[in-house]
């Protein structure tokens, strides 16, 4: 049986409950949700000796503060917040006991965006659909579908085993910063647009806009122009419509073709724009570190180098990877 | 006494003018925050005698927002 192992003292900015998400019901409309960085919630969790998908806490942009309740092993990754237990500073990607009544503290991400904290046996929340993410437009998942609050009490099941101390290899530590490369597959509908506007699209600096969130990270860059064509009725009226259609994950919509739009995990499962093209999975960790103002390339990859790139990226989270 | 940025986003709203008095708690700015609207607000009674930003700036963590005197 689950008991208490945190209390939420301050949320921070947007604190939610994920796992690694909720397959299969996306041609429903419910998208997958869970850890916008993968790689991070993967390894916090083996540091800690859960499962890789176990359910952690994602931190967005200011961290909070949070009360142990009984002793546990906990690990914090992603985003340096300058986390301090009872006011020591904590290193990331390593696991540490915290004893009961001690106090975790996090504040302003000093590189990146998302901070996951990890503890022994996971956070016990109800399982919706099949995983413990949260997802906030449709409230359900994590505590009760809404982000965490002051007061909040987190179960963790007892009995877990961890090693404090466990740490990450130090060559696997990614490294965040204003300056981001996101690799792309063109398409599907890439031909909508000139040839210049793609050249343009896979060179010019974009930038994180303010509406970045869960749903969908916007880019503010030059404007894409489009080519003639038929009048498709039926599509909208303006260039940038198509008669809808799927969404990936990871799909870059350009309404109007003044913005674009990357397709996050609570991204919208259809729409009636332009996609430019597909953010490739390695990668979605990467622009979930990018924060609001940072610079953003795009570079065309083939489906190949798009899986291989994937492989290479799962094979850094294993749990071969660890020391101690 | 600087009231700053805590972060990164895009200014929606100036609520306060030069020479403007304000209590503890009055919101000075609003930010667009990753689509979020995050309200500064003065955490003492003053005097505005700087506005630094207006609609629609691009603000980044730690940026000078308003100066409240004394």
């Amino acid at each position: 049986m689950s008991a208490p192992a945190l209390e939420v003292v301050e949320p921070g900015f947007l604190s939610t409950v994920q796992d690694l998400g909720r397959r299969g019901y996306f041609a429903a409309g419910i998208p997958p949700s869970g850890a916008f960085d993968r790689f991070a919630l993967r390894v916090g969790n083996l540091l800690v000796g859960n499962p890789p998908g176990e359910a952690g806490i994602e931190m967005t942009l200011m961290g909070g503060r949070f009360r142990v309740l009984r002793d546990t092993v906990i690990a914090v990754t992603g985003a340096d917040m300058d986390a301090t237990l009872d006011g020591a500073p904590l290193p990331r990607w390593e696991a540490a006991a915290a004893r009961t009544g001690s106090e975790l503290g996090f504040g302003v991400a000093q590189a990146g965006c998302r901070t996951y904290l990890c503890l022994a046996g996971g956070v016990d929340v109800p399982s919706v659909l099949g995983s413990k993410s949260t997802y906030l437009i449709g409230k359900i998942g994590g505590v009760r579908g809404r982000p965490l609050r002051g007061g909040d009490r987190l179960d963790a099941p007892p009995g877990a085993r961890a090693t404090p101390g466990r740490r990450l290899t130090p060559s696997l530590i990614p490294s965040y910063g204003p300056a981001v490369e996101l690799r792309v597959i063109l398409g599907p509908q890439e031909d909508h647009v000139t040839e210049e506007s793609v050249r343009t699209f896979l060179t010019a600096p974009y930038k994180v806009s303010s509406k970045a969130d869960r749903v969908g990270y916007r880019f503010e860059g030059p404007e894409f122009r489009f080519r003639e064509r038929a009048k498709a009725v039926e599509a909208g009226s303006d260039p940038s419509n198509i008669v809808d259609d799927g969404n990936a994950i990871g799909a870059m919509q350009i309404p109007g073709g003044k913005e674009t739009i990357c397709m996050g995990p609570d991204g919208v499962s259809m729409g009636g724009y332009v996609k430019i093209a597909c953010l490739i999975a390695a990668d979605m960790d990467r622009m979930a570190q990018a924060r609001t103002w940072d610079t953003v390339h795009f570079r065309a990859v083939t489906h190949a180098e798009a899986t291989a790139a994937l492989r290479d990226a799962l094979a850094r989270a294993g749990g071969a990877n660890l020391i101690g | 006494m600087d009231v700053k940025a805590q972060l990164p986003g895009r200014v929606t709203e100036v609520l306060v003018q030069h020479g403007q008095a304000v209590t503890k708690g009055a919101v000075l700015v609003a930010l667009e925050v990753m689509k979020t609207r995050v309200e500064v607000r003065a955490d003492r009674d003053g005097t505005v005698n700087h506005v630094a930003v207006k609609d629609g700036d691009e603000v980044l963590m730690g940026q000078l927002l308003v100066r409240l005197a004394p």
